[in-house]
């Protein structure tokens, strides 16, 4: 999704409107974009400070589809560093462009301009000197700092960064929170690895990521032009894949001696090789070697023809089987690829891999066939499945940012199936710990996956494996979640929507994305609910149990902070659970306490009024007693019909005896008179 | 409000004594009382000759009545017999006035004064005997009628407090039965009426006037307001219909 507000250039008009206040101390204009501070996705707008105007400073508004690295924001924001873009602060705002919110970094502006404005543009070749002084030099303190603080960059290119001032004397760099790392950046200025895997699958990378970047960004610094700029992804891969990255990037540019032995070594293709920090201070402090010669990958005798192209080496062939998935099975099947290697390639390790990798694999399994031989051919290269192509702490990012995309869902479903990043793993030669530390949590997301409740599957997994992700409920589809915090508030403004009429009624406030999103980031136990909103659905129990859930998110995270306009809503809700008292009356009497609770804007007092136990027994107790009680009139009443049916037999009965006793007072009456008279 | 009824009941399978029953459920003597009545009876011949001549001959509207009475009480004949039996003591004591004799006592039989006031007091018995019934008849009706409609609202009542669900328990099949059998016992009553049959007056009157209940509430979706089939419902003015299964 890309931002309506495109940075002035002109394709949609912007409403003019007023300032939007953010945390109560800046005011973004969303009518005065700045195009040339625009990181895209991100759009800069002017900003102001509240309460001091002097300050220089603007609003890069993010792409809510993209989530930026707000984790990071208040960790790089303890990095002081005159070189280094300074970010003030973050937070949400109603993006009246878009009609939704959306996550907005407040940045320090810097007063000149960008050093490259777009990836294509040319500009005077800078000096050995300047480009260590200007650049370099602060880029090695900056990045020290940062990853002192565990937090790496990636996002250095040459228009990322700025002159400090209009003099040009000075650079800096620039932000790094926009979009998750590695996706904005083209893969010339990504690792070998990582610039074969897609964008969105790159992963958060490492201190050498930074540092290849480094070095293709002063490449172009010394050159004047960003190498193979005007070139496409594939092709910038293809070319270094042939050639090796340095080779590529520098092409026939000349580059002095003292700056190629920095350059090849930040651009070294192979990880064990490439430069570290400390190597790039030692050289800028005045070490000086003979550059390393690269590496390159060894070269079969005879290329291998595939898809109507040679290829010489098991990286490249790889690289090609990836793009022309259906038609790499042949080759691997019929065997030409084994012997290719065994007698053109001649790496007896590469054959013994891809064996492994045929090793265990079904007759009919083709895409886990094709999926393990291009990780034994390329073992450093990323996890490829079809249009999967993750590296290893990539998976998570790429299943987060398609986690909607039933594709995708599937895709990463079966690289978990298939061990892929087992397989990956085995095939290292030196394993990294962090590496080993995201194949655990893919392991323990592989369990989370194929649990089939609510609050678990892909939803919980995309979850896991990213903190940046907001929540991707379709409730929220308006709104953004960037953190836990912000989930009640979200709610409210949904309950507003609907009280006003902007949105459907809503019927359950817990789904499948809001259970996993709780689940992941709610650290208090929440399982008793969840299991109970999946049991009960929308019966009585189950609507309890959702708002019992946000209830107690409200007691934990918003003590103070009530939400009316949720009670409101949370209690139209729970309708259905009055109706679990039988007795009218006291239905009439729990509705009218209800709706005095949801004034009140605590949700645990609304439960206190519906889920109040003694109430529900008591009812039901009563309730027992009076269907003993109709039952007893109705035998009543079935007496009393049996009467009418005999009445006739009843009527004759007790009027002969009522008759018989008259007659028989009759007798006596007339006897006694008859007897006196007679007497007398 | 069951009282009147039960207590009808009761008296209607109530006053067994000590005798046996014949084969139709009538009580007889057993066979010492038998004797002992035989003994009284001869010596009352025997002492009072001429009294029993005349009480042989006054009594015997009861004896008739005996042999028509069908009711297993024989009420008509006790009705009957006591209000003779009070006709003939008057016509026995003038035979005693007149120093008591058997040409005397066949004076008196051949005055048809004592005649007629001997049948005379028998009728009396009759004109009592068939007059109470209808007006028993008559309290039961308006007794039961109160009964439904205290029954009806009771059963309102809950049912406005606790929804339909409170019929659950209620043995509303069995109430069913019991209407459909009124409602065919009134088909029966009433197809020999249309026929020139003999059906009484009052059954049918009683049957109309029993369930009838306030203009003002509508009791009718009760088990004991709803309007029993074959009769008209005096609040709903339905007629003649198969009540639902109520709940």
């Amino acid at each position: 999704m890309a931002l309506k507000v495109s940075g002035g250039k002109g394709e949609e008009a912007v409403e003019p409107g007023g300032p939007l206040l953010v945390k109560d101390r800046f005011e973004v204009h969303p009518d005065h974009p700045l195009p040339h501070l625009d990181n895209p996705p991100a759009v800069a707008v002017r900003t102001t400070h509240t309460r001091d105007g002097s300050r220089q400073i603007y609003a890069l508004v993010c792409d809510p589809k993209m989530p930026p690295r707000l984790d990071i924001v208040s960790t790089v924001h303890r990095v002081d560093h005159r070189n280094l873009q300074r970010v003030v602060d973050w937070s949400v705002l109603d993006w009246p462009q878009e009609g939704r919110r959306c996550p907005v970094v407040v940045m320090e502006q810097p007063q000149g301009d960008r050093v490259f404005p777009q990836l294509t543009d040319w500009r005077a070749p800078m000096t050995e000197e300047a480009v260590t002084r200007l650049f370099l030099a602060p880029v090695v303190s900056i990045l020290r700092d940062m990853h002192a603080l565990g937090v790496h960059h990636r996002n250095i290119r040459p228009n990322n960064l700025y002159f400090v001032n209009s003099d040009d004397r000075e650079m800096c760099l620039g932000e790094c929170f926009t979009a998750q790392p590695g996706t904005n950046q083209t893969a010339l200025f990504e690792t070998m690895e990582c610039g074969l895997a897609a964008p969105a699958g790159r992963g958060e990378g490492g201190a050498e990521n930074d540092l290849y970047a480094v070095g293709a960004t002063a490449i172009a610094l010394l050159t004047g032009k960003v190498p193979m700029a005007e070139k496409t992804d594939e092709e910038v891969m293809l070319r270094r894949l042939n050639v090796g990255s340095y080779a590529a990037l520098v092409h026939n540019q000349r580059i002095s001696l003292t700056m190629m032995e920095p350059l090849r070594g930040l651009l070294n293709d192979d990880p064990k090789e490439r430069w570290t920090l400390e190597d790039l201070s030692l050289w800028l402090n005045g070490r000086r070697l003979s550059p390393k010669q690269q590496v390159m990958p060894t070269k079969a005798s005879r290329a291998y023809s595939f898809a109507g192209r040679d290829y010489f080496t098991a990286r490249e062939l790889a690289h090609a089987m990836h793009r022309h998935w259906d038609s790499a099975v042949m080759p691997i099947r019929d065997g030409s690829l084994d012997t290719w290697l065994r007698r053109g390639l001649s790496e007896d390790d590469r054959v013994e891999a891809v064996n492994q990798a045929k090793g265990g694999v079904g007759q009919h399994d083709d895409d886990k066939l094709i999926a393990r031989v291009l990780i034994a051919l390329d073992p450093e290269g990323p996890v490829r499945l079809r249009d999967f192509s993750a590296t290893i702490e990539g998976i998570g990012s790429l299943v987060g940012l398609n986690v909607h995309d039933a594709n995708a869902r599937t895709l990463f479903a079966r690289v978990n199936s298939m061990g892929l990043g087992q397989f990956w793993l085995e095939q290292q030669r030196k394993v990294d710990p962090n590496q080993l530390r995201y194949l655990t949590r893919m392991d323990k997301a592989k369990m989370v996956m194929n649990q089939p409740g609510l609050g678990f599957g892909i939803e919980r997994v995309a979850y896991e494996l990213n903190p940046n992700l907001p929540c991707l409920s379709p409730l929220f589809e308006r709104d953004y979640i960037a953190t836990i915090e912000h989930l009640l508030p979200a709610y409210e403004r949904l309950a507003q929507a609907v009280e006003a009429g902007r949105v459907d009624p809503v019927r359950r406030l817990i789904d499948r994305d809001s259970a996993a999103y709780i689940g992941v980031n709610y650290k208090r136990p929440s399982g008793t609910e969840l299991r109970d909103i999946e049991r009960e659905g929308d019966d009585p129990p189950g609507r309890i149990a959702q708002i019992r859930l946000l209830a107690n998110i409200q007691d934990y995270m918003h003590k103070k902070t009530d939400f009316p306009a949720l009670c409101a809503l949370a209690a139209t809700i729970l309708e259905p659970a009055i109706e679990r008292f039988q007795s009218r009356e006291r239905r009439a009497r729990v509705r009218d306490r209800l709706r005095k609770a949801a004034r009140g804007g605590r949700l645990s007092a609304l439960l206190d009024v519906v889920d109040d136990q003694q109430e529900v027994a008591n009812d039901q107790r009563n309730f027992e007693s009076a269907v003993r009680n109709y039952a007893a009139s109705v035998e009543e009443t079935i007496q009393v019909k049996r009467d009418i049916k005999n009445r006739s037999q009843l009527a004759h009965e007790v009027g002969g005896q009522l008759a018989s006793t008259f007659s028989a007072l009759g007798a006596t009456v007339t006897a006694l008179i008859t007897f006196i008279v007679w007497w007398f | 409000m069951a009282k009147p009824a039960t207590k009808a009941r009761k008296g209607a399978k109530g006053g067994r004594n000590k005798g046996g029953r014949n084969k139709e459920g009538q009580k007889t003597l057993g066979a010492g009382k038998r004797f002992l009545a035989l003994f009284i009876a001869i010596i009352l011949v025997t002492l009072f000759f001429d009294s029993m001549i005349l009480l042989a001959a006054g009594m015997i509207p009861t004896g008739v009545a005996y042999l028509t009475d069908r009711g297993p009480r024989k009420h008509a004949t006790r009705t009957v017999a006591w209000m003779n039996l009070a006709g003939c003591l008057i016509v026995i004591l003038d035979l005693w006035g007149g120093g008591g004799s058997l040409d005397h006592a066949i004076r008196l039989l051949m005055d048809p004064l004592n005649w007629v006031l001997m049948f005379g007091f028998a009728g009396i018995g009759w004109v009592i005997y068939f007059t109470l019934p209808p007006i028993v008849s008559g309290y039961l009706a308006l007794s039961q009628e109160m009964q439904l409609k205290d029954l009806a609202k009771r059963q309102k009542a809950l049912e406005k407090e606790w929804g339909s669900d409170v019929r659950k328990n209620a043995p509303l099949d069995r109430l069913d039965m019991i209407e459909e059998e009124i409602a065919e016992a009134e088909r029966r009553a009433k197809a020999p009426k249309a026929s020139g049959g003999e059906a009484t007056d009052s059954e049918t009157a009683d049957s109309e006037e029993s369930m009838g209940v306030e203009a003002g509430e509508d009791l009718t979706d009760t088990p004991a307001g709803r309007p029993v089939a074959g009769r008209h419902g005096v609040a709903s003015g339905q007629s003649g219909r198969t009540p639902a299964k109520a709940g």
